[in-house]
Formats: C-alpha cells, structure tokens, sequence
C-alpha cells in the first residue's frame, strides 16, 4: 500500500453510529466506508433520515455525548480522528475541516456584525491581528461575490438576504482555507438562481484551493453538476457509491434506480405518472440481518429477508450494497 | 345556470393588486395588475422565487387577505362582492393545501373526525353516509380507511399527513384545489407518491388546480399551463409545452436553465450573471422590473412598463425584447435528451 500523495485526504473506514434509546438501540449510520482525495468533490445523496448529516457531524465530532461510535479508523490527513479528544479536535474543526450548514441564520450570530464574526475564526485558529482579520474579511467577502462589502462588514445578519447570507458563511468557512468543506444541504435555502451562483461559487472556490468537498444534498440534480462521485444512502447504510456518471447512468442497487426514476424531469410531458418507491423509510433499531431496503424492493428475494448483504466492489472504484444487483 | 355562466372559465383572476401595509407607512405591493384564468379540469401553475407574488395571489383568491384592486371571479361570482354567509359557501368549492402537511392538521383530533368535520359543518349526509364518503375519499389517496380512521397526525410520516390534507381538501368535492408548495417539503421518493395522487384527481374527478410553487420539475409535471412571476407580476404565461420548450422572457429563460438536472450529460446551469440577486419589492426597478437582471435589457426597458402580450397560441409575454418562438429557445435542460 502507498503512502503520502496516494494516500486519500479523508479515510472513513467501518464507521457505525448508535443512539440508545428506550425502544432499543437506533441504529443511525452502520458500516459506513468513504474516502475522498484533495480537490475531489463527494456527494452524499439520500432522503431525511437517511444518515447523511449524522455522517457530517461524525467526522466533525459533533456528536451528542451518549452516541456511541466505532470505526476502524476516520483518517484526515493521516491522523485518527476517531481517537482524537474534543481538545484536539478544536484546531482541526473550523480551520483545517470547515462546514456550511443548510440555514445561514443558524450559522451566524444575530447580535454581531458579518465582519466581526468573519474576522473571528481567523483571529483563534490563524492568531493573525484584528486589523488583519478585518482585511482578510473584506477581501473574503470580495470573493464570495458579496455585493458592497464595506457596507456589509459593518451590518448584522438580517440585514441580509438569504443568498448574501450563505455567501458570508461561505466566507466564514473558508477563511483559513480549510482541506475540507463539509456543505450540508448548503443552497437547499436558496431559491433556484441563487442556488446555481452559490454552487457555482463553492466550485470555483474549491478549484482555487485544491479543497476537497463533501457535498451533502437530497437533489441528484445538484449532485450531478457539482460532484466526481456520489455516495447514496439509505437507513443509515451507504448502499452504493460509484463515479457520479456511472451512478447516473448506471445505477446498480435498486434503491439508486428507483430514487432517480422518481424525481420529475423538465424533459418529461406533463402529467407523466413518476415511477414510486411503496411505502417509506423505516428506522432501524439493533442489528437487523437483513436487507435494509428489503421491504420496499421490488426486485427482492428470499435471501433479501434473512441476510444482510456485503459491499460488493466491481471495476471503476463502485461499490454497492445488495443481492440481487441491476445488471447493465 | 346559465350558459353564459357555463362557459365562463372556472376561475378568473382579474387586474389583480395586493398591497401590504408594513411598518412606518410603508406599503409593499406583492401583487400588481395580475390576470390570470383557470378553466374547468385545468392546473395552472404559478412559479416564481421568493417574494414573487405567488403566495399572495393565493390568499387572494381564497379571501384570506383583502384585496387591494381587481376582481376574482370563481364560477362568474365575484368572491369579494359576497357576504358572509355566501362566501362560506363559495369556500366549500375552493379548497387548499399547504406546505407543512404537519402543521396542517389538528393534532388532537382523530383522522375520522378531521375528514368528516367539512361535512358536519356543510351538513352534508347521515352519519353514516359521511362515514362511507370518508373512506370513499381514503381510498382515492390510497389509504387504508380501517388503518387509520382512529389514528392521530402524529403518528405519520409527512407525506401520509400530506395524503390527508388532500383527502381533508377533496372531500367536500370542490371545484378549486389551491396547492401552495404542496410537495416542498417532502423527500424525493414520497413527492412522486403526491404528484401521482394529484395527476390522477386531476383525471378521476376533473379537478382544477392552482398550484403554486418554486419547482420547475415539478411544474412540469402537474401544470397544463403556466405563469412565471417576477416580482408581483407575471412576465410570461401559456402552456407548459409554449413555456418549457418555447420560453420568451429571459427570466422564464434563466429559470429553466438554474435548474440543475440529474443527468450527467446535462451541463451544469451557469449562474444567471453576476448582477446580483432579486430586488426589493419595496422598491422594485421602473420599466421592467426584471431589467436590472436582464442580459438584453436596453433603454426603453428602464422608461417604460412592458405590458403583456399574445405571441402564439396560448402563449403571452410581457417583454420587450421576447425571445424569437424558434431556435432561440434553445435549452439544454430540456431540449437535450427527448429520447
């Protein structure tokens, strides 16, 4: 095995996450493997619940106390993250992984200006001066396309659209140009023009700084423009994971297929019936040795039911979780 | 009824204006010189982004907020001219969903009863003909009657609350189903469970629908025609097919091309330009309001208003520069793969 430049930025290997809860441990992530090198974009599809952010947050150490982890490894730049204390984590969060969270209200503070909470996270990770920070912001703001910056350096989040306000947390997490952005439904906010200059905007960012991104989204729509390779998941499990045009065109497990047939396309006539998944969801508590999407495949069998599928790994770096695998 | 009655559209919006008192004075024109009509068994979509106007004409339509100027004719009966009693009863034929399908029924009250209150309250049957209506109406947006008659909203998922708010809404047989972002908040997978239901009211009992959102894709599924707002007005209305494939504003035009489509073949939506976002409603551009986003805009864009204007079969524009019907339209997101 080769090390340093082969070796992939982030490394998540075997990770499972549990919650105890009354009825039962829930079981919210469950061998969850991915690996993403510098300057690549992963996609994380999948629908609520699904386990995307509890995924986000993990890496992030940004679990509640009582979740209960195990992984092999989570490997960021060669080191452990999974064995690393909350103390050791703080200069890793925010500056070298960095994250945009869906409402850019919850992200910032309502009672400061944009330049003082822009100028804040440079003054404890990189200990530059407040003159500095205060440069380093406007000069951020400029390159997120905030319109007006000295203005806006002195003005308070709701003086802010929604657009303008993303584009500051943008500005936010990439100020100490971070290895890793973490955006979690990051323009599902926005409305649709504003969504294609914002994700145009991370795009352009990302290319500049050789950042690798994981790009958390419901929307294959949004995956399929911004990503190399997505990762769909279902009831905690990454069921497949493959290069974004081999997953699109492609798709082997039956949940991909399904989740793409019945999204409604622009090239679609009206009133076309949209192919439907049967019935929903389901949280899955303990360990279950089973198929998780059993119940609503239409392509199940007997072993579906009493068997827990392995990850099966074909050609072209894809992998994907089930026994009775779309044959192209 | 007459004849004349009869083939009137089913519903018709008329030089519409709402206003918004605000603070300090200040007043906020969300909807301004809007006319529209719906005719029987037809959905018409409004699509538009934030602050557009397309919520307000809801409200309107359904008399939840006065109207400032204009008329909303539903079956030829001018809706703001009726009193009371006679509106309450214009109400049991215009019904409406909305966008939290939690939030939109009473968490205290069992399915059966929030199903049959419309007809209690419309005395409408024995109790035993309103029960088998219920379960009639269950059935249509496929659900299990004995399974959840005696169950209360809490103890389903989203989209089988929103399956309820349509069975609540269809139930007193309306003419008008007025949808505001009826499928926004719902995941990818129980969306297509909703728009399937939808289409298939629409065929089963001929239902008209007003359906307001800001999805595109989604539009395209459910509409026979469209009108694209942009701030408080609409800039192009027409068919689904004249507006998708034949888009004439530059506005319908950026729209369809921000969407981004699941297919890796589609190239990415490039940001409209740099020229910023949406103004204010509260001062909204002179001349067309859509001009200081425009990539044709010219001078007489910023002098004068655009009126709107009939450029093809079904199909009207309010621009001053429209896109040519052909060739011009060409849009990778929907021309690129009609296999």
């Amino acid at each position: 095995m080769k090390h340093d430049e082969e070796a992939p930025l982030l490394d998540v290997s075997e990770l499972s996450v549990r919650f105890p809860t009354a009825g039962g441990d829930l079981s919210a992530l469950d061998d969850v493997s991915v690996a993403l090198g510098r300057g690549t974009t992963l996609g994380i599809v999948g629908e609520s619940g699904s386990g995307k952010s509890i995924l986000a947050r993990t890496i992030l150490g940004l679990l509640p106390r009582k979740a209960r982890i195990t992984s092999r490894h989570i490997n960021f730049a060669g080191e452990n993250l999974a064995t690393l204390g909350s103390a050791a984590m703080r200069p890793i969060r925010g500056r070298r992984i960095a994250m945009v969270f869906q409402d850019p209200m919850t992200s910032l503070n309502p009672v400061r200006t944009i330049g003082s909470q822009l100028a804040e996270g440079m003054i404890t990770h990189l200990g530059v001066s407040r003159a500095v920070a205060n440069r380093r912001a406007l000069d951020l703001l400029k390159r997120v396309g905030v319109t007006a910056p000295e203005r806006r350096i002195e003005q308070y989040p709701h003086e802010l659209s929604g657009g303008m306000r993303q584009r500051v947390v943008i500005a936010m997490a990439i100020a100490c140009e971070p290895e890793l952005l973490i955006a979690d439904e990051p323009t599902t906010a926005l409305d649709v023009t504003v969504q294609a200059e914002v994700l145009a905007l991370l795009r352009g960012l990302q290319q500049e700084q050789h950042m690798a991104m994981i790009l958390i989204t419901h929307d294959l729509g949004v995956a399929a423009g911004y990503t190399d390779e997505i990762a769909v998941m279902y009831a905690g499990q990454i069921v497949e994971r493959a290069p974004t045009r081999d997953l699109l065109r492609t798709p082997r497990m039956p949940y991909t297929q399904a989740l793409l047939g019945s999204i409604p396309r622009l090239d679609m006539p009206a009133h076309v019936r949209l192919s439907v998944i049967p019935g929903r969801p389901t949280t899955i508590y303990g360990d279950v040795e089973q198929c998780r999407f059993a119940q609503r495949c239409e392509l199940r069998t007997e072993i579906c039911l009493h068997k827990k599928p392995a990850l099966s790994v074909i050609d072209g770096g894809r992998i994907y979780r089930c026994w009775n695998p779309i044959v192209p | 009824m007459n004849a004349a009655l009869d083939s009137a559209p089913l519903l018709s919006v008329q030089e519409l204006g709402v206003t918004y008192a605000l603070a300090g004075g200040v007043a906020l024109r969300a909807v301004e010189d809007v006319s529209l009509d719906v005719a029987r068994g037809e959905t018409l979509a409004l699509v538009g982004e934030s602050g557009c106007g397309k919520s307000s004409i809801a409200k309107a339509v359904l008399q939840l907020h006065p109207i400032s100027s204009g008329r909303v004719l539903l079956q030829g009966r001018d809706l703001g001219s009726l009193g009371r009693r006679e509106l309450r009863e214009a109400r049991r034929s215009l019904q409406m969903i909305f966008q939290d399908p939690i939030a939109s029924l009473n968490p205290r009250r069992r399915v059966r009863d929030i199903l049959e209150a419309p007809l209690r309250i419309h005395g409408i049957g024995t109790a035993n003909e309103r029960r088998a209506h219920v379960e009639r109406v269950l059935a249509l947006v496929h659900m299990d009657p004995a399974a959840v008659l005696d169950r209360y909203p809490h103890e389903f998922s989203g989209g089988q609350c929103q399956r309820l708010s349509i069975a609540r809404a269809i139930i007193l047989e309306p003419s008008l189903l007025v949808c505001d972002e009826a499928v926004s908040a719902l995941d990818v997978s129980v969306r297509a469970q909703i728009l399937n239901v939808l289409n298939e009211l629409r065929t089963s009992l001929g239902l008209s629908m007003l359906f307001i959102s800001h999805d595109l894709a989604v539009v395209r599924n459910v509409a026979d025609r469209i009108a694209v707002m942009y701030l408080g007005k609409i800039c192009e209305i027409g068919s689904t097919d004249a507006i998708f494939l034949r888009s004439a504003h530059p506005y319908t035009a950026a729209l369809i091309r921000a969407v981004p489509v699941a297919d890796p073949d589609v190239p990415r939506p490039e940001p409209p330009s740099d020229v910023g976002e949406i103004p204010s409603p509260l001062a909204p551009p002179s001349g067309c309001r859509f001009r200081t986003r425009c990539p044709m805009a010219q001078a007489i864009c910023s002098a004068e208003v655009p009126t709107i204007k009939a450029i093809g079969n079904d199909h009207a524009v309010a621009c001053h520069f429209p896109r040519s019907a052909d060739g011009a339209a060409g849009n990778p997101n929907v021309d690129n793969q009609q296999q």
